[in-house]
């Protein structure tokens, strides 16, 4: 260490922040050019997660009655019924996803938005035939607990969230029916 | 809300253990599991560093990124927090608490590249967790590792002296060893909680 | 120093997974499917390659006593660039592979090698050096997912969309798959016995070797 130790000090404190600023900035650039197509695909991914669970013409946002923890965001779907999404804790974090309800409380179909459950165990909610168990149904349970929904192989926990949040959406829209 | 915190808790610790679940933070308790000193010394050293870092990064992302809308910095801003903040607790530890500081000192600069601490300061912001939430998830996550850790280096103490195939001698064994502990984790995963 | 010999070091005598026992826990985490295998493999090549050539081109801007900070910061913000762009452009990876893309920031081979070879080569030797780690570390990568994939799913090439619809080419009936290996321990166990493996065959070149010099004296 040679010279002043005062500007040696500074020099270093110098360098970090040029080289931070210059990182940050360079972030900035790539995030103005990635935040409009992130925003876009998340979008179309609840507008698809949406049409696949009730279709209809124009979704609109309804507000959601207070004690249902689970339910994010309501949308009445046309005079059909109404669409909410959930947010419920699965095996390895959050599961988002979207539940049709039909006018009677019926199910109309559940779709997964996101989800980080294992591959190959709590990652098979994700298939057509297990998620076409819930249509036409109102509150579920597992079949581990004596309900009627067939637990996947291997990930009880996830199809217990999945069937919490399920349950919780039906909840919701009874509520907001009557 | 203490059902809640409890809940946090237990699957911290037992049925999303950082190492047997989720695989976070490997490399020191591969590399530091071979007595049951260090073990000790690093669990808790890596207890501590997580509890802190939980508490600092929910700060920061929520007093700085979230209004200036810089999220997108997260992972830049988590790991310079972290950096700094096992710096400034290892000055501390060296001036105010010298018998600690030996302890846990060789280990401290260690936890930085520690994937456990980044993991949870990014896992608390995944999960949506409030401060109290993300000290306890912080806490009791880096209580499993310390259990994890605390465990394995009595097993591995045994390997050492196993007689098994040359090629297998050393590290491929400890890590059959560690997916034979993480099986027997994986019980765990079954119990329902709440 | 050729690129031969470089490469030979990457895949296999100082391969960055099986030899020297880095970024574990990625290894282990994410090496269900093929799909994320080589994307994981792909995007830690790239961010290696990038930040080997900055810490190269600056190794002798940055003091030494903050070389470590100036290192993660570069290193953070290619990963967290790597993180955006595939959020935007490959979704399915983003979400596949979950919080392990921002945790390539700790992931000690790209540090490893900024402090064991970036900070001591030139920019070129640094950027191939950078290539043939992420391609050892690829290789490691793509035998864990070809392992664990057909044992626990029964399947290989999985997760691949134009390759049936994402669920890859079932080898196995899916009654059959052990299950286990595509969990935790199956991560825990086939990367004990892939080392193994790798020592194994290590060993047999060096004899070989160690024969050929033997038999030319």
């Amino acid at each position: 260490m040679k010279g002043n130790p005062v500007t040696y000090v500074l020099r270093l404190g110098l360098t970090l922040l040029v080289i931070t600023a210059v990182v940050a900035a360079l972030l900035g650039g790539v995030n103005a050019i990635t935040e409009d197509k992130i925003a876009t695909i998340k979008q179309e991914k609840s507008n698809a997660a949406m049409a696949q669970v009730l279709l209809a013409e124009e979704y609109q946002p309804v507000d959601v009655p207070a004690n249902h923890p689970l339910v994010i965001g309501l949308w009445s779907a046309d005079d059909t019924g109404y669409v909410a999404e959930c947010v419920v804790t699965g095996s390895q974090g959050e599961i988002d996803l979207m539940v049709g309800v039909d006018a009677s409380g019926k199910v109309t179909g559940v779709s997964i938005v996101s989800m980080s459950e294992t591959s190959g165990l709590g990652d098979n909610a994700k298939k057509d035939e297990w998620r076409a168990q819930f249509v036409g149904k109102g509150e579920v349970t597992v079949d581990k607990k004596g309900g009627e929904i067939e637990a996947l192989t291997g990930a009880t926990i996830t199809s217990n969230a999945v069937c919490e949040a399920v349950t919780d959406a039906v909840r919701c829209v009874e509520e907001v029916l009557s | 809300m203490i059902g809640k915190l409890f809940t946090i808790a237990l699957s911290a610790i037992l049925v999303e253990n950082f190492i047997f679940s989720q695989f976070l933070g490997i490399c020191p308790f591969m590399g530091v599991s071979k007595k049951p000193n260090t073990a000790l010394g690093m669990g808790f050293a890596v207890t501590f560093v997580m509890t802190l870092a939980s508490a600092a990064t929910w700060a920061v992302n929520q007093y700085l990124l979230v209004p200036l809308k810089l999220e997108y910095m997260q992972t830049v801003a988590f790991i310079l927090v972290i950096a700094a903040l096992v710096q400034l607790v290892e000055m501390f530890l060296q001036k105010s608490v010298p018998a600690l500081y030996q302890a846990l000192g060789i280990y401290l600069p260690l936890i930085t590249t520690n994937c456990a601490v980044l993991g949870v300061a990014l896992l608390n912001i995944q999960k949506g967790y409030s401060f109290l939430e993300s000290v306890v998830y912080g806490f009791t996550g880096g209580l499993g590792f310390l259990l994890a850790i605390v465990l394995f280096s009595f097993v591995r103490e045994r390997i050492d002296h196993c007689d098994c195939p040359k090629a297998f001698r050393g590290f491929p064994i400890a890590l059959i060893a560690a997916g034979l502990v993480a099986l027997a984790f994986m019980g765990f995963s079954g119990m329902s909680i709440g | 120093m050729t690129f031969r010999s470089q490469l030979k070091d990457g895949l296999l005598r100082k391969n960055p997974v099986l030899v020297q026992l880095l970024g574990m826990c990625s290894t282990m985490a994410i090496t269900t499917t093929l799909f994320n295998g080589i994307g994981m493999g792909l995007s830690v090549t790239v961010i290696l390659i990038l930040s080997n050539v900055f810490i190269s081109a600056l190794r002798k801007v940055i003091p030494n006593k903050i070389r470590i900070a100036a290192y993660i910061v570069i290193i953070a913000g290619f990963v967290t660039i790597v993180d955006l762009l595939l959020q935007a452009f490959i979704p399915a990876l983003s979400e596949n592979l979950g919080v392990f893309i921002p945790l390539i920031v700790v992931n000690c081979i790209i540090l490893g090698r900024a402090e064991a070879f970036a900070s001591k080569h030139n920019v070129w030797q640094s950027a191939l050096d950078g290539l043939c780690q992420g391609i050892g570390y690829t290789l490691a990568l793509v035998i864990m997912c070809l392992i664990r994939e057909l044992i626990g799913n029964g399947t290989i090439a999985g997760g691949f969309s134009f390759i049936n619809g994402g669920n890859g080419i079932r080898i196995v009936p899916e009654a059959y798959r052990i299950l286990i290996f595509a969990l935790p321990v199956g991560g825990f166990l086939t990367l004990g016995f892939v080392i193994a493996g790798s020592q194994w065959l290590s060993r047999k070149l060096d004899e070989k070797a160690a024969r050929k010099e033997a038999e030319q004296q």
